[in-house]
């Protein structure tokens, strides 16, 4: 079960509403390398994980990307508070308003809604791995990409932080990929399934 | 720092330790310094709520006849204080 808490997990406290910035971080949430993505992807994979490192190591980043989801989905509320018709007219922002006015719906900064098929869980420990340490990539170019593009303070703070936290959970998916080939025969790592053909362990 | 922002900092924390235990289960240093940090975050806690009343992430906030969970604001909202 999860519990909420009434906090962020780093604060995010925009003083300037900017609806184009909103466009290009709602990317972030509903996009391919966003953090709704990632905590579908971990808390979804989790089920066939053979090793108990793994299986709590998933819980607890796909927990911590429901978090990082919320961080997002505050800075683009934040970003479009208050805003007026004048201040939406004309901008890259109205054909979003047309649609969800300023509600935060799930989609790419290309305006592609969610899609189930930005994640994999494949029931195997070391597809699935791979699968991670690449989405974590992956999410950290698409944070150095919005980084590029937002010179508010206000907006890099927390854009950082979450970039950082891609680099963290790089690290520690390697080490569940390492921990888990330690636990294999080694002339079968990449031709077994070992959540699913048992033999392959050593 | 804010007391708060302390408190705060130390979620933080443990959430990273926690990580790292998750593939370091056996790392005696590491279990270590996350028992200081829960320790810590709970002596920050009882300080604030010595001075503030209930702590705004416990779940079961009431002041007198009031729920106060519900009260604003919520994460997302834009506020200058912590």
């Amino acid at each position: 079960m999860w519990q909420y808490e009434k906090k962020l997990q780093y604060p995010v406290k925009i003083a300037n509403p900017n609806p184009k910035l909103a466009q290009l971080i709602i990317t972030q949430y509903g996009g391919p390398d966003g953090e709704l993505g990632a905590s579908l992807r971990y808390l979804s994979q989790r089920y066939s994980m053979p090793y108990a490192e793994v299986k709590g190591l998933l819980t607890d980043i796909g927990t911590e990307e429901l978090a990082h989801l919320e961080m997002i989905c505050a800075m683009v509320h934040q970003l479009t508070r208050n805003l007026s018709e004048e201040e939406i007219k004309g901008t890259p922002f109205a054909n979003y308003f047309v649609d969800h006015t300023t509600g935060v719906y799930p989609v790419a900064a290309s305006s592609v809604p969610w899609r189930a098929e930005y994640i994999a869980s494949k029931g195997d420990i070391i597809t699935d791995l791979h699968e991670d340490l690449a989405a974590e990539q992956k999410a950290r170019t698409t944070y150095d990409n919005l980084i590029r593009m937002v010179d508010d303070p206000d907006v890099l703070d927390p854009l950082r932080f979450l970039r950082q936290r891609e680099l963290n959970h790089y690290q520690r998916f390697g080490e569940a990929l390492r921990l888990t080939s330690d636990r294999l025969n080694e002339k079968n790592f990449y031709s077994f399934n070992p959540s699913f053909d048992k033999h392959c362990n050593k | 720092m804010a007391m708060k922002e302390r408190i705060y900092a130390y979620d933080f924390a443990i959430v990273e330790m926690n990580l790292y235990l998750d593939t370091h289960p056996e790392d005696k240093d590491a279990l270590c310094l996350f028992h200081q940090y829960q320790e810590k975050r709970e002596q920050l806690i009882e300080a604030y709520e010595a001075q503030f009343g209930p702590y705004i992430s416990n779940v079961n906030d009431v002041q007198g006849d009031k729920f106060t969970w519900i009260c604003d604001p919520w994460p997302w909202e834009y506020s200058k204080e912590v």
